[in-house]
């Protein structure tokens, strides 16, 4: 009898807890992410037209779970020429990667919102990448705002060594209901 | 005219592909003629092999690849061991055919030696038949796998152009014009980096003015030692049709599909020497024939790239 009880309190609480947690599927159209490329003397901007995923969290930030793949060959940016230069092996090579992935390891409360610890698979090589965000749910809306830095060399991404800054700024915006 | 790309890229061009491809090359088949000019066939094999190993070394793309040597950072171009894309199968295809091509020019002197003249073609079988199933099977390597499946014709028939280009390559630098050959290689591989650059793929210039360099090489010694240098020639019928269609199947660009085509068969351009009426014209006249015959496909090819598209802007080379 004490046994059935506590299997009824198991499924009941992990039934409840499963029910707590949000999931939101994001997609080109509530997940944006830009790219600004910097120069000697000017900048680029660009980003990616597809992506499919989700984010969950069970009502704290804290929990946030991040699954995204993005569609490389949706890439755009400011100058036709620059983003044809931009599908080929100088840069992200779209037809031998044609997806770009990021996944969660980690989220931590930090002074200014939250810190977001992930892996980013580009060129097919996987390495970890830490930024700051603001992550909040109102109502059924997520939102996610995000600007960082990455070294684009980390990834194999070494083309125009000296006249293309190494470091290529990211900015992630997402609005997603639930 | 394009832009002249910026001062610091020459130089790094020049001290990064340029000098270890053709000095590594040129050390190297220098150093075999010292054992006497029947060292000139294998000590032109080693020479492109060297050319292409050291720059695909010294290239300094910078981040993780300028950090300590290790095995993985020891090449920069093109991996050595070959991962999902087939552009990255070009050096072992070109090292492959080297060896397949040493090996059976080795059987077929056994042959020329052991039999009489009248099984003549019995020593052209154990030259040409490993060779074509080598080349069979490299093409398969290098053979971008979306255009295989939609071409099912398309790896035999990149093998075929390889070995016609390798036919006419080798029977024009066995008969007398070792260096010439290579100087054409080298310029086939020059035209290739201009067009693949106008397509926006520095990568593929990048190999492509390895390879090249690396026959300059190998041509300058050749001349002053007077061999035939075919050893090298399986390096530039792998990678020059291989590296054009893997270029092409990359890049998206505007130029057209024309350009590359002219540049992957440019070798076919040496066929009339080949006719012994022509080749019986005197040398001086031959020589400037071929190189002449080589050349028209290679301008007319740059200048289609040059017309139909413009290089990346110079800040971003």
């Amino acid at each position: 009898m004490r046994s059935l009880f506590a299997v009824s309190l198991a499924v009941l609480f992990g039934v409840s807890a499963s029910a707590a947690e949000e999931k939101f599927a994001l997609t080109g159209d509530n997940t944006k992410v830009t790219f600004t490329g910097t120069k000697k003397g000017g900048k680029h901007e660009g980003g990616f037209k597809k992506l499919t995923g989700t984010a969950s969290l069970d009502g704290d930030p804290a929990t946030l779970k991040i699954e995204a793949d993005i569609e490389t060959d949706s890439l755009y940016s400011d100058t036709e020429k620059l983003t044809a230069h931009l599908k080929n092996p100088d840069f992200f090579g779209v037809k031998d990667n044609p997806k770009a992935t990021f996944k969660t390891t980690k989220v931590e409360k930090s002074d200014k919102g939250y810190t977001i610890t992930g892996d980013l698979t580009l060129l097919g090589k996987t390495k970890p990448v830490t930024f700051p965000a603001a992550v909040e749910v109102k109502g059924d809306t997520l939102t996610i705002t995000s600007e960082f830095k990455i070294n684009r060399f980390d990834w194999g991404m070494t083309f125009g060594k000296g006249m293309v800054d190494d470091a290529v700024a990211i900015k992630l915006s997402v609005t997603a209901k639930k | 005219m394009p832009p002249i790309p910026p001062t610091p890229l020459i130089v790094e061009t020049l001290r990064d592909l340029v000098l270890p491809a053709a000095g590594g090359a040129a050390l190297i088949l220098g150093l075999f003629l010292t054992l006497g000019r029947w060292a000139g066939c294998l000590g032109s094999a080693a020479a492109v092999v060297a050319g292409f190993v050291w720059a695909n070394f010294t290239l300094d793309t910078g981040g993780e690849a300028a950090g300590a040597i290790e095995w993985e950072r020891t090449s920069r171009i093109i991996p050595w061991l070959p991962d999902k894309p087939t552009w990255h199968s070009l050096p072992r295809a070109a090292l492959v055919l080297v060896l397949v091509g040493l090996a059976s020019r080795g059987l077929g002197l056994i042959a020329h030696r052991a039999l009489s003249d009248r099984w003549w073609w019995v020593e052209r079988l154990l030259v040409w038949v490993p060779r074509w199933v080598a080349l069979l099977v490299v093409g398969s390597w290098v053979m971008p796998v979306p255009w295989a499946e939609a071409y099912p014709w398309s790896k035999a028939a990149l093998a075929a152009t390889m070995l016609l280009s390798w036919v006419v390559l080798d029977g024009t630098a066995r008969g007398g014009a070792g260096s010439q050959v290579a100087l054409a290689l080298a310029a086939m591989f020059f035209a290739a980096g201009g067009v693949t650059i106008f397509a926006h793929s520095k990568l593929f210039m990048d190999a492509a003015v390895v390879l090249g360099a690396a026959f300059f090489g190998i041509a300058v010694i050749a001349r002053v030692g007077r061999v035939d240098a075919s050893g090298a020639i399986p390096a530039g019928v792998a990678f020059l049709p291989a590296l054009l269609v893997n270029a092409r199947y990359q890049s998206e660009s505007l130029v057209p599909l024309s350009a590359f085509w002219l540049v992957g068969l440019a070798p076919l351009a040496l066929l009339p020497g080949l006719i012994p009426r022509v080749g019986r014209l005197h040398p001086l006249i031959l020589g400037a024939g071929r190189m002449i015959l080589v050349l028209i496909p290679l301008f007319i090819a740059v200048e289609l790239a040059m017309a139909n598209e413009q290089l990346p802007p110079p800040e971003e080379w």
